[in-house]
């Protein structure tokens, strides 16, 4: 291979040093065969780049799409030229002297005010989504509890704290500001690392009140250290740096520390025996106290659930895994895009669930997982009417109800699963058999986006509760298979553990 | 029942979107991807930046659609987006200014011509440049073949490939690089690089 050949090689490689750099350049600049040469190797790489044709950047975009807008449900023309004095004082004038008002009553109470963590760098493009709408970002803005920050492809921000701690967020890094999050001991300062990396420099915290970064697989417990966590849907991965880390898995529980210098890695919760494909949402119940429950898929935004309780007895964690339902309560998420976007294309579903009824008589139907806002609005609910399992789901003509009136419900762990083929196929399997099925014809256009996704009751609090434990809940959007329901089955609600 | 974006030509599912209609956005970047992977590749060669920006086109098609004039050809505007996204990226990139000057001016120049009408005789030169590729493929050796599977189907980096292949990092790098020469040689004589 000749000279030239091998320095624009390198060079498409991004591996050419400076001496070997200018060389090439002169080359260049002083040969035209040089110069043909270089463009027929970058045309060749660019057809080599072009034979992939597996790239999909769909998902990555949509998710940065769903984003809350501004309000724009229609784009409004360019306003009118003012001709008038009159509209001149009150459109400009007057709101201009409200606004400088707000504006010094707001810097002056920021003097005096508690710090805010402040945006202290932005590189590119950042969004902020605060009470559910979208904001623009600038640097030296003050963060409150709840935002959510995403960064754009391509660009990063740095979060500074009064105390001198510093977060850095990479391209891609999604975090949730001051969130609550599973961790019942007192805390400093919490985040919540949906997706990407961060990097910190953590000052020196408070005795027993460190700072806790939660992903869905893990929590890093800081105390003052520097590190770098980033997480994905197949693992949470943290390196630190200086100072140790004490990283606890959400799945079991574990701690480990961490020390300078070391890596530790945390993956979801599933049973190599479980099915991964198609799986949107995920929940497993092992938090064991407070009132959240996370989603584990590692599919998309997570729909996370939270309790919806007046009553503090109304429920009861289990030590072995799972939430038991007393009185009237419900876990619920919020709007379940996700789950309606995925089937939407798929125009398939599954719903599985281990559960342990409390009665064996349960009307309404009582929900047990529903995707719905009381009777009228159904996408999806598997219930119990009297004693027998129950589906609805979304229909041609509105909804339409398959019942397992051949099974009678016991009060004991069950597995149920409810499939919806593509072709518009039904099938209600009840430990590993299936008990009822039709071919109805699911309407999944008829899905509307906005629902909620309610355990043990009904999102619209229309009271259709349900009484019993919740052990395990899994979404697909596909229809699982015989053999791969029968392996769900078999392998029961943990890896470890078969039916009871 | 709300229409099926898929069955909408792009203005149609613009339109949709100015209703509400977020979801149907996914129809407009399966359909557009391809083509901007392909103005992004052309210009941007740094492999590692390529997916980001290609993300960065889409999300910047979005947040402008409003700027959009329905019947003025989306794929136009959007590639216009893309390569005005390029120059911002390869402006941050001092080692690649001589890449600007010398080359990438070159390939804009075709795009624009792909666009404005000249695009059937350039479309009609990247068929060929693509079918003669895949025939050059074909007559690698093959470890050499292995590698550039590896490498551009694959994505997999040097110390990958030299994992899987049981050799050195410098050995692939070696291999790689006679696989292109090999290839270059193949498709220059069969008249599709000039």
């Amino acid at each position: 291979m000749i000279r030239l050949e091998e320095l624009i090689l390198k060079e498409i490689d991004g591996e050419l040093t400076r001496r070997e750099a200018r060389e090439l350049k002169q080359l260049l600049q002083s040969d035209s065969a040089a110069r043909v040469l270089y463009r027929q190797l970058l045309t060749l790489e660019v057809e080599l780049r072009n034979l992939d044709e597996q790239m999909d950047v769909s998902d990555a975009v949509m998710e940065f799409v769903r984003l809350p807008r501004k309000s724009s449900s229609s784009w409004k023309p360019a306003p009118a030229i003012l001709d008038s004095l009159d509209r001149f004082f009150f459109r400009f004038v007057l709101p201009l002297g409200v606004v400088a008002s707000f504006l010094t009553a707001y810097f002056v109470l920021q003097s005096t005010h508690f710090d805010r963590t402040k945006l202290a760098e932005i590189e590119g493009s950042l969004q902020i989504v605060r009470n559910g709408r979208m904001k623009s970002l600038s640097r030296g803005i003050g963060l409150q509890p709840g935002d959510r920050i995403v960064t754009l492809p391509g660009s990063g921000a740095e979060l500074r704290y009064r105390d001198h701690t510093v977060v850095k967020l990479f391209s891609g890094a999604q975090v949730n500001f001051e969130s609550s999050i599973s961790f019942e001991e007192p805390y400093s300062k919490s985040m919540e690392l949906l997706a990407g990396r961060i990097d910190a420099e953590v000052a020196r915290q408070p005795e027993g009140q460190p700072f806790v970064i939660q992903t869905p697989h893990a929590l890093a417990i800081v105390r003052g250290t520097r590190f770098s966590l980033s997480t994905d849907k197949q693992q949470t991965r943290l390196e630190v740096r200086q100072g140790r880390v004490d990283f606890r898995s959400m799945d079991d529980g574990s701690t480990s520390t961490v020390d300078a210098g070391k890596v530790a890695l945390a993956k979801p919760a599933l049973s190599p025996a479980r099915s991964l494909e198609g799986l949107i949402a995920y929940y497993t119940f092992q938090t064991g106290k407070g009132n959240q429950v996370l989603d584990r898929s590692g599919f998309g935004d997570p729909l996370h659930l939270r309790l919806e309780t007046s009553r503090e007895d109304s429920v009861s964690w289990r030590s072995d895994q799972g939430i038991r339902f007393l009185q009237r309560a419900r876990l619920q998420s919020k709007p379940a895009g996700k789950i309606v976007t995925a089937c939407k294309r798929s125009k398939a579903l599954t719903v599985e669930a281990w559960i342990h009824p409390a009665k064996t008589d349960q009307s309404g139907p009582a929900r047990i997982v529903t995707l719905s806002k009381g009777s009228s609005v159904t996408n999806f609910t598997l219930g119990q009417q009297g004693n027998h399992f129950v589906v609805r789901t979304a229909t041609s003509k509105s909804s339409s109800e398959l019942e397992a009136s051949r099974f009678l419900i016991r009060t004991k762990l069950t597995h149920l699963v409810l499939t919806v083929s593509p072709h518009g196929n039904r099938c209600l399997w009840i430990d590993g058999k299936p008990m009822a099925q039709d071919r109805v014809g699911v309407d999944f256009s008829k899905w509307s986006p906005n629902l909620c996704l309610g355990l043990a009751d009904d999102p619209s609090g229309e009271n259709r509760f349900w009484q019993g434990t919740f052990h395990l809940v899994a979404i697909y959007a596909r229809a699982l298979s015989e053999q791969e329901i029968s392996r769900h089955y078999s392998v029961g609600p943990t890896p470890l553990s078969g039916p009871k | 029942m709300d229409p099926d974006a898929a069955d909408l030509s792009t203005d149609e599912i613009v339109v949709e979107i100015g209703r509400g209609a977020i979801e149907a956005y996914r129809q407009i970047v399966v359909r557009y991807q391809r083509e901007v992977i392909k103005i992004v590749n052309a210009m941007l060669l740094d492999v590692s930046a390529r997916d980001d920006v290609v993300q960065q086109v889409f999300v910047r098609a979005f947040q402008k659609l409003d700027q959009y004039e329905i019947g003025r050809g989306f794929g136009k505007w959007l590639k216009a987006i893309a390569r005005n996204l390029v120059r911002e990226e390869l402006r941050k990139r001092c080692r690649y200014r001589g890449r600007i000057e010398a080359y990438a001016r070159s390939v804009l120049d075709q795009l624009d011509e792909g666009d404005s009408g000249g695009g059937t005789v350039w479309r009609e030169e990247e068929r060929k440049r693509s079918l003669a590729l895949n025939e050059c493929l074909k007559t690698l050796e093959d470890s050499s073949a292995q590698a550039v599977r590896l490498h551009y189907l694959e994505g997999k980096k040097t110390e990958e490939i030299a994992g899987l292949l049981g050799r050195s990092a410098g050995a692939v790098r070696t291999l790689l690089c006679r696989a292109r020469a090999n290839l270059r040689s193949c498709m220059e004589s069969k008249g599709v690089l000039t």
